[in-house]
């Protein structure tokens, strides 16, 4: 286990990686990564890393999940075993079913499920690596294998985490900043549409300071979503002929 | 080529100026935005723009052809399971196979049939089938009229043998049972490769 630090800020203001209290980690994201899935997509916010597959529209894995008037949306996030500095058991646990839930909730307002009915979705996110901020990233891979399958969006949807660490702001929370910081605000958005899809808020902030991370948290979206477009666009599938 | 890809979420016009075709919406304020990564087809002659996809949607769509397995027949309708789909232009080929199962349904009005006939003289179950998709909603439509539509592999219902196709019928190799199909005529030219182990034929 870490140790807590002893200060979050060297005499320059700069974090314990380096970066500027407003700065993120370098976010990469690969597009079209597994063959066996209709879509899927690599995505790292520094050490972070998660991958995604998307499958469908298919009859559902579990008949209960059977929408008469829409698709459903089915997501499993799963940390893997070796994601983690001590070893996770496989198995899900409370967490991940939670968050496997708040994953879905903040993409169900982009994808067009309307558009097929008796169908069922399916999103699977594997945590590689862990560094905090894996739910963010988890809905930034979601969102660019959703688009990668060709499933039709209302837009591209990004995540990044807001943190409070010895009274200061801060983007893009690690994993140290997470654990011993007195604040974890993810947010998700899709800038295009100026919607926020998912709002979390995890110890205490002023209102002032919410406002504030919210308006860093959408910026940062904002530059995320950007990369993402960029990387769909470049993505090395042709054209195909119908 | 890829400057000119757009992602879903992009802004391709306003109600005003265009309708929204394939694969664009109109958002609540009325703004025209693309719903795919794709490439804008502006018509304006009918104010029309569409989105050609650059990842065609692993799923059915209305007008696309496909292959199955007709694994069950109830009441004059046979049920499909669809395995992927085919382009029959220029020639037979494989474009993709679904990644899981999805089913269609044929009725007796779209395979072609006379009323007095029974739709075992046209399908059974085990028959390997070309259709097209008539209905993008679960579950999907097909149809068998068509030129190049129709049983292109069948089992013998006596032996389970897989059958020769001779003239516009079907003869078992093991038992010389002949039987009746609505057959393709990609039957006898076997242009288009299936995996027969998806059959489970005796062996």
């Amino acid at each position: 286990m870490k140790q807590r630090p002893e200060k979050f800020f060297d005499e320059h203001g700069n974090r314990l990686d380096g970066r500027q209290r407003d700065e993120m980690r370098p976010v990469d994201i690969n597009i079209g990564v597994l063959s066996n899935a209709d879509g899927s997509a690599l995505v790292s916010y520094g050490k972070t890393k998660v991958i995604a597959a998307v499958y469908g529209p298919r009859e559902p894995t579990w008949r209960y999940n059977v929408l008469p008037d829409r698709a459903s949306l089915y997501v499993r996030y799963h940390m893997a075993p070796f994601s983690t500095e001590e070893r996770k058991s496989p198995a899900p646990t409370r967490r991940e079913i939670e968050l496997s839930k708040v994953i879905r909730e903040s993409l169900e307002p982009v994808v067009m499920t309307e558009l097929f009915p008796r169908t069922a979705i399916e999103i699977y996110v594997e945590v590689l690596q862990s560094d905090g901020g894996t739910r963010t990233a988890s809905i930034t891979a979601a969102s660019a294998a959703l688009a990668d399958a060709g499933i039709p969006m209302r837009a591209l949807v990004g995540g990044v985490a807001i943190g409070k660490v010895d009274g200061v702001l801060v983007l893009d929370l690690n994993e140290v900043e997470d654990n011993f910081g007195e604040a974890d605000m993810p947010v998700a958005a899709a800038p295009d549409l100026g919607l926020i899809t998912l709002f979390q808020l995890n110890g205490v902030m002023t209102l002032d300071e919410l406002k504030e991370g919210t308006d860093m948290a959408l910026k940062a979206i904002e530059r995320i979503v950007e990369k993402e477009k960029q990387a769909l666009r470049e993505s090395a599938t042709e054209v195909e002929a119908l | 080529m890829s400057s000119e890809r757009i992602v879903p979420g992009e802004v391709l016009g306003v109600e005003e100026e265009y309708v929204d075709g394939k694969n664009t919406y109109i958002d609540s304020s009325g703004v025209l935005r693309s719903a795919v990564v794709g490439v804008p087809r502006p018509n304006s002659s009918q104010k029309v723009i569409d989105v050609e996809p650059v990842r065609r949607l692993r799923a059915p769509l209305k007008g696309s052809t496909v292959v199955g397995m007709v694994y069950e027949i109830r009441e004059n309708l046979a049920f499909v399971e669809l395995w992927g789909e085919v382009s029959l232009e220029p020639r037979p080929r494989w474009l993709f196979e679904y990644s899981g199962s999805l089913t269609g349904v044929l009725t007796p009005e779209q395979i072609g049939m006379d009323r007095r006939d029974d739709i075992y003289s046209y399908v059974r179950p085990l028959d390997v089938i070309i259709a097209r998709v008539m209905s993008s909603i679960s579950p999907y439509l097909l149809s068998l009229r068509g030129q190049q539509l129709g049983v292109i592999y069948a089992t013998c219902s006596k032996c389970g043998e897989l059958m020769n196709p001779s003239g516009s019928t079907f003869v078992c190799p093991r038992c010389g049972n002949v039987e009746k199909r609505k057959m393709s005529p990609l039957a006898s030219s076997r242009l288009l490769r299936i995996d027969l182990r998806r059959l489970a034929l005796p062996h």
